[in-house]
């Protein structure tokens, strides 16, 4: 735990300067404790789990025939299954996602989907890349191979932001193409009804994915610093709503805060994890929230 | 307060132009951008009150501004308390009764503004009311009673004189330069261009605390009127000449020529008849010949427009019939031989208009006997010949005139000169009347001097001190003019001069009307009567009582028409005609008047001056103006010194603000 203290100073600000994505992702995640996450399935790794009775059927090279030994009982052992968990990146590169000074919101998602992509590899699982904004823009299969990092940091690298959003028809197109279970990280400002989300993350979680939810905002996003009346022009619609100020710090604010509250509300009704950051927070923080609640999941 | 040009505060109109851009002014509020507009909703009101509020000072400040302006352009002047110490000044209202306040309401207008003047001056002011058209009459005394002054008033009535408004200011400034109290002058007039004099300076009167003209009944109408004279040289047919003018127009008022038609009547029978077009300003003249005259002597003419304009008075004429007679002139010499140029400008000079027969008497001989009126050549004009006495003595008439300078070289009378000289003395006063003629630019270069004798009178003098023409008084019968010049064209530039001939017909006119009855004299003038002689009116009464017969008289003409002198031996006719500048109504513009009034208002309306340059119109102060003319400009105080450093005190102002108010915008505090 105490690289994560370290890491905890490293600020988007200071990631930008440091070049590749690869390089970002390598820096952060070093720092962060190299958690072990857990194949759903039980397979035939080394990491004992539990006895079980043995039942007829079950095959006799798992019977601890150590155990029936001593207790002329016979049970059957059973292992954690710990590879090739696939793991699909999900980043929204909308228009909005471009909003942020001076590390956007998508700057930000980059870091955080490339620190995923280098820890997933890291832990030899496979990891594949979704790019969209209201319809896929990239899609890379996960794959085990060696250089599915480097193609994943590549398309990070040349991204771009792109138009408007639309999360739940893009999760609803992903559901027929998505079908080897495994984890789903969605990395969004999720700009979206949050019942229509529950709806599509449901469908993900009910089809045995496990997904997680990271909810990109920037901190002017949540509390604009805005003192004067302002024409504020959306940045995927064009349109222009003239506020107040007044506005902008009581009800606008109450109103964004229920949003991401409501959203909290329907990832952990559907199952998924919700984890909410900010241009201006160190991705150490996403990250270890991220593999707690891998821990979490685990036990 | 006072506003010398209220017009200007018409700009406060433009007051409502900050007050609309204020209201108007739609503030863009600056774009940012937002990742998304679905939790936004638009919220203008409370941001528009709020810009609004801010604003008011601004807006404060520039309507303030403004109205300085509005205010600095109307000229705002204080009545000071000074009046209070004006209270002994004497109020003067002169009004003009000439001949041209007959025209249209002028006169009715004239009481309308004296009225006034009197309703609105305080009781304690004393009045005095006065005439002026030749003259400068005193109406009543210096008094409080008003009433007295208003029936003065109403006795009063428009003459058929002339006015002329340098004469006025110099007999105003004499009257009130002999009184200890200030005086403070109201002139109530028609304003018109022609009675100006033609030295402005003589419309200052100096003496005057202040000076106010009020000008009434000015029209823009074209006035006609018509002059004429009758001549017959055998009592069977006459010609008529008739000048026809059109008084020039107002400024700034352009008006097309009119058609009038002129008749001439005899016995109210139209005898004849001419159109003539005349544009406004112009002169025509027009000449009827050949009208048959009837058997009886003594029968008018009668000149007349046939349409009528609004002033009626100037636009009929009766004239008598003069009959023309040729005085018989000698031209000899005594002494030296005169040059052959000298003689024949002085015999073309006398018979220019067939008014004079000249007979050239040769070398040597002695005056003709029989003869009344001669011209003599003499070596010396200084020495009268005894010839030439005895021939006044006898009752004749005698110009002398010099040999050439060459035959007098050796003569100390005469000294000559290379350098020109100008007239710069003119006896007025002279029945010649030589003021009339124009004497400008014609030079003397050989003028003698002249030793004057106690009985010499100077009828012309130069500048160099010599007298060009003398009257001698050598006897009671006759009359002897001295010309101090030898009017070769050589040695002298006088012959060669326009006014030469007019000269030479003057006295031709003045040796004719040895009894001192003139043809025809102006209203207004005084005419000069020998002893023994009645002075019959038109309407055919005596104007001198039998204690004035045995003596001269001067009897002031006062109304147009034929007058007839009944002397011992004869009877003459004298026509007294009215001055055509009265007829010409062109009348003043404000401007012109305020000038004339900021001339002796000058010590505290010196910043005015100038101030309606632009201000074209014909003056017009009607009744309800009056009010305000009254208003001594002696006591204006100007407010501009206070109001400018105001105004610019709201600018400076304004421009902080108006820099402080961008400043917040650009900040966004």
């Amino acid at each position: 735990m105490s690289a994560v203290a370290t890491n905890r100073f490293l600020k988007p600000e200071l990631l930008a300067r440091l070049g590749t994505l690869e390089l970002v992702a390598r820096t952060v995640v070093d720092g962060v404790i190299t958690g072990l996450h857990r194949s759903p399935d039980f397979g035939f790794s080394q990491e004992f789990a539990e006895y079980r009775a043995y039942n007829e059927g079950d095959d006799l090279r798992f019977v601890d025939w150590n155990v029936y030994a001593r207790a002329d009982r016979m049970y059957v052992k059973r292992f954690r299954g710990e590879t090739n968990l696939s793991v699909t990146l999900l980043l929204d590169i909308s228009a909005s996602m471009g909003y942020g000074e001076p590390t956007s919101k998508l700057d930000q998602a980059k870091y955080l989907v490339a620190s995923l992509a280098y820890l997933t590899r890291r832990q030899h699982d496979a990891l594949g890349l979704v790019l969209f904004d209201d319809k896929v823009r990239e899609f890379t299969v996960p794959s085990a191979r060696p250089d599915s990092l480097s193609k994943v940091m590549g398309l990070l690298e040349n991204s771009a932001v792109g138009q408007s959003t639309d999360v739940v028809d893009v999760l609803n197109d992903l559901q027929s193409t998505i079908t080897k279970r495994g984890l789903l990280v969605l990395v969004s400002d999720l700009y979206t009804e949050p019942d229509a989300l529950l709806t599509s993350l449901q469908s993900f979680v009910h089809a045995g994915h496990e997904v997680v939810l990271f909810h990109v905002l920037d901190d002017q996003e949540l509390k604009p610093d805005i003192k004067k009346i302002s024409s504020l022009k959306s940045l995927e619609s064009g349109d222009s709503v003239i506020v107040d100020p007044e506005y902008l710090r009581n009800e606008y604010q109450q109103r964004i805060q229920d949003h991401c509250e409501q959203l909290e509300r329907s990832s952990a009704k559907s199952g998924a994890d919700y984890v909410r950051i900010t241009t201006g927070e160190s991705l150490d923080n996403a990250l270890v929230a991220y593999l707690q609640f891998r821990q979490r999941l685990s036990r | 307060m006072s506003l010398l040009a209220p017009l200007y505060l018409l700009g406060l109109l433009g007051l409502f132009l900050p007050w609309l851009l204020h209201r108007f002014n739609h503030h863009e509020p600056p774009v940012q951008p937002f990742p998304s507009t679905r939790f936004l909703e638009p919220t203008r009101p409370p941001a528009t009150s709020k810009r609004k509020l801010r604003y008011w000072s601004l807006l404060a400040l520039r309507v303030l501004l403004l109205a300085g302006l509005c205010f600095l352009f109307a000229q705002p002047w204080l009545q000071s308390d000074e009046n209070a110490n004006d209270a002994d000044a004497v109020r003067m209202l002169i009004v003009d009764n000439s001949f041209s306040m007959r025209a249209g309401d002028k006169w009715a207008l004239a009481n309308d503004a004296i009225d006034t003047v009197l309703s609105d001056l305080p009781e304690k002011n004393a009045v005095q009311l006065f005439s002026f058209s030749t003259q400068l009459s005193a109406l009543t005394d210096i008094t409080n009673d008003r009433t007295s002054v208003k029936d003065a008033l109403a006795l009063l009535e428009p003459g058929f004189e002339s006015a002329d408004y340098g004469d006025l200011m110099r007999r105003v400034d004499k009257l009130v330069g002999d009184m200890d109290i200030p005086v403070t002058a109201y002139f109530i007039t028609d304003a018109q261009r022609s009675n100006l004099p033609a030295q402005m300076n003589t419309l200052l009167a100096d003496s005057l605390k202040s000076f106010n003209v009020l000008a009434v009944g000015a029209s823009d109408e074209t006035n006609y009127f018509l002059s004429a004279d009758a001549t017959s040289s055998d009592s069977v047919t006459a010609r008529v000449v008739v000048n026809v003018s059109a008084s020039a127009p107002n400024a700034g008022t352009e008006l097309a020529a009119t058609q009038k038609n002129i008749d001439v009547l005899l016995k109210d029978q139209l005898v004849a008849s001419e159109q003539v077009l005349l544009e406004p300003g112009e002169i025509k003249t027009v000449q009827f010949d050949s009208i048959s005259l009837p058997s009886e002597p003594g029968e008018l003419l009668q000149v007349q427009f046939r349409q009528t304009d609004y002033f009626s008075d100037d636009d009929k004429l009766s004239i008598p019939v003069r009959g023309l007679s040729q005085l018989e002139f000698s031209v000899s010499q005594i002494g030296g031989e005169p040059s052959a140029q000298a003689q024949v400008f002085v015999t073309t000079a006398l018979e220019t208009n067939g008014s004079a027969k000249v007979s050239m008497l040769d070398i040597g001989a002695a005056l003709a006997p029989g003869m009344r009126h001669a011209v003599i050549f003499v070596d010396d004009i200084t020495k009268v010949p005894d010839a030439v006495t005895r021939f006044i003595n006898s009752g004749g008439n005698a110009l002398l005139i010099p040999n050439r300078i060459d035959q007098l070289a050796n003569s100390t009378a005469l000294s000559v000169s290379s350098k020109a000289a100008f007239v710069s003395r003119v006896d007025e006063a002279h029945p010649l009347g030589l003021s009339d003629l124009n004497w400008f630019d014609t030079r003397f270069y050989d003028t003698g001097t002249f030793d004057l004798q106690s009985s010499d009178r100077v009828l012309l003098g130069l500048d160099t001190g010599n007298p060009v023409l003398i009257e001698r008084s050598v006897a009671d019968n006759g009359r002897l003019l001295i010309l101090n010049d030898v009017l070769d064209g050589v040695d002298t530039d006088l012959p060669l001069q326009p006014v030469y001939v007019s000269l030479m017909q003057r006295i031709v006119e003045y040796f004719d009307i040895s009894n001192a009855i003139p043809a025809q004299i102006e209203v207004g003038h005084s005419l000069f009567l020998p002893a023994n002689s009645q002075l019959l009116s038109p309407d055919g009464e005596a104007m001198l009582d039998l204690a004035q017969l045995g003596s001269t008289n001067d009897v002031r003409i006062e109304q147009p028409g034929v007058y007839s002198v009944l002397g011992a031996s004869q009877s003459n006719t004298v026509l007294a005609v009215l001055n055509p500048a009265e007829s010409n109504l062109s009348a003043l513009t404000r401007t012109e008047l305020d000038a004339w009034e900021a001339r002796h208002n000058q010590e505290t309306l010196t910043s005015d001056d100038g101030a309606n340059d632009t201000d074209t119109t014909v003056a017009n102060d009607v009744t309800s103006n009056v009010s305000n003319a009254l208003n001594s400009a002696q006591n204006r105080h100007a407010l501009w010194r206070w109001l400018l450093p105001l105004v610019l005190l709201f600018l400076i102002a304004e421009s902080l603000f108006a820099n402080r108010m961008l400043w917040i915008r650009r900040d966004g505090l």
